[in-house]
């Protein structure tokens, strides 16, 4: 990347911080002003990050002149940072736009908070170092936490991001003092550092046969070198201790369950812009620390039960998602219960990354990763138009209750329209974006199995009936969704004359449901395009680049999932279908809808009885069990209030971590 | 030649698929009829009836939305991709390559899942019990079908139909493999598609009237003719003809295709005749035991695997 870009990326961040300090002090019509320039420099910014991304990268960085004593900020944009920033921004010019068209006039904190948050995250984005990281991190989480309703999701909310920025400064310093180098995270060029590349991590990748002295490593890509190279004694101690502190740092950031709670309350309690940038923007920044922590080029130095434990991990919290989606009662916590079923699906994509690169299997790594990135594209996308219109429907309707709505695809057809698009990027419902991805998680899964020592029988078949049983949850909440909030008959008077959403903001809807559509139809070109310098990076710049096709190509095989194909098949007999029906010409007549022999509902009830319409529940079955956890809550009134089922799993998880650490110690 | 000789056999296949249709649906009531002591209908009643609902007038229900009007086109639609993806009696047909056992799977729970959209969409109460009683049945079958899948794409070496179907042309240590687990795997697919066809059905006939309800119910007769290939294809494919070997072994594979296809349809009417209601009963243990038989197969194909 060449050095304008890196500075103009930097001078859009400055003004986006400006912008939102000052637009809270501004008019009205000043203000809406206002949101349209920081909407511009947004998608200018997103227009750069593309720019890196297709222009050959050059790992420009650029100095800044302030830091702690001694020592320089240093800011950088690899083709990881390029692709994140590019969600970022596409993220925040439509959250933007959308605040600026609705509630920009209004409120004069609307636009504060977003610009300041987006800021924070492009800068978290761009920082080499742990403390620009984690200061970037902490400033978006405060915006946020500005912007919600005083209560316990708002504090919860801070707390998980002040949690993840501290994890991030520490995960820093101990890696700089285990090497010895004199400032906190900041890694001298040549030098990596102790299995945490993620600070200055671009100069530090090893590449194919380097040997990394630091360590003691032998080259990578040898084909006799031990998969994983047991470190004795105590020196390995930081490094898991490093990974133990990110991992609940960004766990709590993401939403990874058990740390999910309040990811799905939180959009209930804040405005929709807010939310929107929680599950579209945040999260996938949280991501971007996990990778960027744990496959910078050195997964041979991690020990592989941390890729175990994430997939564990990944697949809990896709499946426990995906449940909690179909069980939400309102428009806002659904979406975010499917971002954290997406996180969940990215991390155990992270997860067989590991296991690909401790066992030198780079295909499998850039199958996992291709699927980790059409997700957080999804992720991003999808997530983000459905928590516009819920924002959107709140206003219009009055509710967001989906047992109070119902009906509105007569009322609001195109938002209706994107809300299925969206829906159908983040299920598993081909040629769609989320089927895509899980096509490639489970090809992923496959090839781990193929190479017979990766993962543990168990663990395979465990993780494959995972995805399943994430993808048809997930899918039941889909439909739950649109059909009881969208469909049938309205449920109340408000619901019954709902206002489609404002014209100027619709082309940010459709410009989010079009770009789902369009990745979900050509995914292999945008991860050729957009992902494959990414992946070489997190890969180490081993094994082939990701071909440019139509198709997704498994690992081995020249056939795989060709979504255009099955695209054209599909419209083709459309075209036939509808062409025959209307050489027929069927006449049409209105009449009610049958009731099973019941009599029509009388005058004073226009949309019926609203009793007689689903309210939602049954589509997903009942578990006794987690009656049973739910039930056995340990009260302790004292402490945090109560200790859930929840915490209960996370003691276990980092009581295994402590006996891994100790019996490797060993 | 070879490309000519796949879009050839890609039609004669479609126009096999339009024509087993009423056949197939026809035969089915007939001898459930004739199992249970009732002069059966003509094999084509489903044709006439259809033709008998295209002629008829269309009903709307009040207040419904362009997704029911639209639903039985696409449902068919979807259904139809499938049955172009699925090889009836022989490989190598022009959308070979696309036939992703994983996409076809899909493909079928899109299917389902626009009928669920337009049944809530009547906006009446059992549409509404219907429909969450199908959804939380999927929710139960896709891990089930993913995981049968996931053994067969394991033993073949890949999810691609036409692959797995092929394994068992070739003298390899994955055709053993393959052939060890096919009754395990055949219970899996078996189950499913029982639960799929005989329980996950949308009620229609409340919903749709006219030329939209021949649709529905040629799309639901057709899903069956999917799962028929499906089981066939991956269970069963032998005399399948390979394209290689076209025109010449065209006719071997009609006849095998025939033959699975009628195996297949008297089992499963038998099935539905002496078992009555117990599928629709016993569905969701039915896909428990289904999800059992593929873990099963995954483990066994890994146990074959590790010891070759």
């Amino acid at each position: 990347m060449t050095d304008p870009v890196l500075a103009l990326l930097v001078v859009i961040i400055l003004v986006l911080f400006l912008l939102g300090a000052v637009s809270a002090a501004l008019p009205g019509t000043i203000r809406q002003a206002t949101g349209f320039v920081a909407a511009g420099a947004s998608g200018f910014g997103a227009l750069l990050a593309l720019l890196s991304l297709t222009v050959a990268a050059t790992d420009a960085t650029l100095e800044l002149p302030i830091g702690p004593p001694g020592i320089g900020f240093t800011l950088s944009c690899d083709p990881l940072s390029g692709f994140f920033l590019l969600i970022l921004f596409l993220t925040g010019t439509a959250v933007i736009v959308f605040a600026t068209e609705t509630e920009a006039a209004s409120d004069p904190a609307t636009l504060a908070g977003p610009v300041v948050c987006v800021a924070g995250l492009g800068l978290a984005l761009l920082a080499t170092d742990g403390i620009l990281l984690g200061f970037g991190i902490a400033v978006a989480s405060l915006a946020l936490w500005a912007t919600g309703e005083p209560g316990p999701v708002r504090r919860t909310q801070l707390g998980a991001g002040l949690l993840a920025a501290g994890a991030m400064v520490v995960v820093s310093a101990l890696g700089a003092s285990a090497l010895g180098v004199p400032s906190l995270g900041i890694s001298p060029p040549g030098i990596p550092t102790l299995g945490i590349p993620l600070l200055g991590s671009t100069p530090g990748i090893p590449t194919p046969g380097t040997a990394i002295p630091a360590l003691g490593m032998p080259p990578l890509g040898t084909p006799s070198a031990p998969a994983v190279s047991p470190m004795a004694g105590w020196s390995r101690l930081p490094t898991h201790l490093a990974f133990a502190l990110a991992l609940v740092g960004v766990g709590a950031l993401a939403g990874l369950a058990p740390l999910h709670r309040w990811l799905v309350a939180a959009p209930a309690a804040m405005p929709a812009r807010a939310g929107t940038l929680l599950c579209g923007a945040m999260v996938p920044v949280a991501l971007y620390c996990l990778m960027r922590m744990i496959v910078s080029g050195s997964g041979m130095e991690f020990a592989p039960w941390w890729g175990t434990l994430l997939i564990i991990l990944g697949a809990s919290s896709g499946v426990v998602g995906a449940w909690v989606a179909a069980r939400e009662p309102t428009l806002a916590t659904i979406p975010a219960a499917l971002s954290c079923r997406q996180t969940g699906l990215s991390v155990i994509g992270i997860g067989l990354t590991l296991f690909a690169l401790a066992t030198d299997l780079p295909g499998m790594a850039r199958l996992a990763l291709s699927a980790v990135f059409l997700l957080v594209v999804g992720q991003a996308l999808c997530t983000t138009a459905l928590m516009l219109v819920s924002g959107a429907v709140l206003g219009s309707a009055g509710s967001l209750r989906l047992d109070r709505l119902g009906g509105l695809i007569h009322r609001m057809p195109l938002t209706t329209s994107c809300v299925l698009a969206a829906l159908f990027g983040l299920v598993a419902l081909p040629p769609g974006l989320g089927f895509a991805a899980a096509w490639l998680l489970i090809q992923a899964a496959l090839a781990a199995l193929r190479s017979t020592t990766v993962l543990p029988p168990i663990l395979f078949v465990g993780l494959i009936a995972s995805i399943a049983l994430s993808t048809s949850i997930a899918l039941a909440a889909a439909v739950r969704l649109i059909g009881v909030g969208f469909l049938g008959r309205p449920r109340t008077p408000r619901s019954s004359v709902a206002e489609e959403i404002a014209r100027p903001a619709r082309p940010v809807l459709l410009a989010l449901a079009g770009l789902s559509l369009c990745v979900g139809l050509f995914p292999g070109i945008v991860l050729a395009v957009l992902a494959d310098p990414a992946i070489r990076l997190l890969s180490g710049g081993r094994g082939d680049p990701v071909p440019a096709t139509l198709a997704l190509l498994p690992l081995e095989g020249e056939v795989g999932y060709v979504p255009v194909a099955i695209a054209a098949l599909l419209a083709l007999g459309a075209a036939v279908t509808i062409g025959l029906l209307r050489r027929l010409g069927m006449d049409q007549r209105d009449g009610p809808a049958w009731q099973d022999g019941f009599a029509r509902a009388p005058a004073w009830l226009p949309f019926g009885d609203p009793l007689t319409q689903t309210d939602g529940r049954g589509f997903v079955p009942d578990l006794p069990a987690i009656r049973i956890m739910r039930r056995r809550r340990i009260r302790l009134p004292r402490l945090t209030g109560q200790l859930t089922a929840g915490h209960a799993v996370l003691a276990l998880v980092v009581g295994l971590l402590m006996i891994a650490v100790w019996i490797e110690t060993l | 030649m070879i490309l000519a000789l796949s879009v050839l056999a890609q039609l004669v296949h479609l126009t096999l698929m339009l024509a087993a249709v009423p056949v197939l649906d026809g035969g089915m009531r007939w001898l459930a009829a004739w199992i249970a002591g009732r002069p059966g209908p003509p094999m084509l009643a489903v044709w006439w009836d259809s033709m008998r609902l295209f002629r008829k007038q269309v009903v709307v229900t009040e207040g419904q939305s362009p997704i029911t009007a639209a639903a039985p086109i696409a449902c068919l639609v979807l259904t139809g991709a499938c049955a172009m993806l699925v090889p009836s009696f022989t490989l190598g047909m022009v959308l070979a390559p696309c036939a992703d056992l994983v996409a076809i799977a899909g493909l079928l729970m899109a299917a389902r899942i626009v009928m669920v959209l337009a049944v809530l969409d009547s906006g009446t109460a059992w549409g509404g019990l219907a429909a969450s009683r199908c959804t939380s049945l999927a929710v139960a079958a896709e891990p089930a079908l993913l995981v049968a899948v996931v053994a067969l794409a394991l033993a073949a070496g890949g999810t691609n139909l036409d692959e797995i179907a092929g394994i068992r042309h070739e003298d390899s240590s994955s055709a053993g493999v393959v052939l060890a687990v096919i009754p395990i795997i055949a219970v899996a697919l078996g189950l499913i598609a029982l639960v799929d066809t005989a329980v996950m059905q949308s009620p229609m006939d409340q919903t749709f009237s006219g030329g939209p309800l021949a649709l529905a119910k040629l799309a639901g007769v057709l899903r069956l003719l999917v799962w028929f290939d499906l089981l066939g294809a991956t269970l069963l494919p032998v005399g399948m003809a390979r394209i290689e070997a076209a025109p010449l072994d065209w006719p071997l594979g009609l006849l095998s295709w025939a033959g699975r296809t009628v195996c297949l349809a008297v089992c499963v009417t038998v099935l539905r005749s002496v078992g009555g209601r117990l599928v629709q009963a016993r569905a969701t243990p039915a896909l428990g035991l289904a999800l059992a038989c593929g873990i099963l197969a995954v483990v066994l194909v890994l146990v074959g695997m590790t010891a070759a």
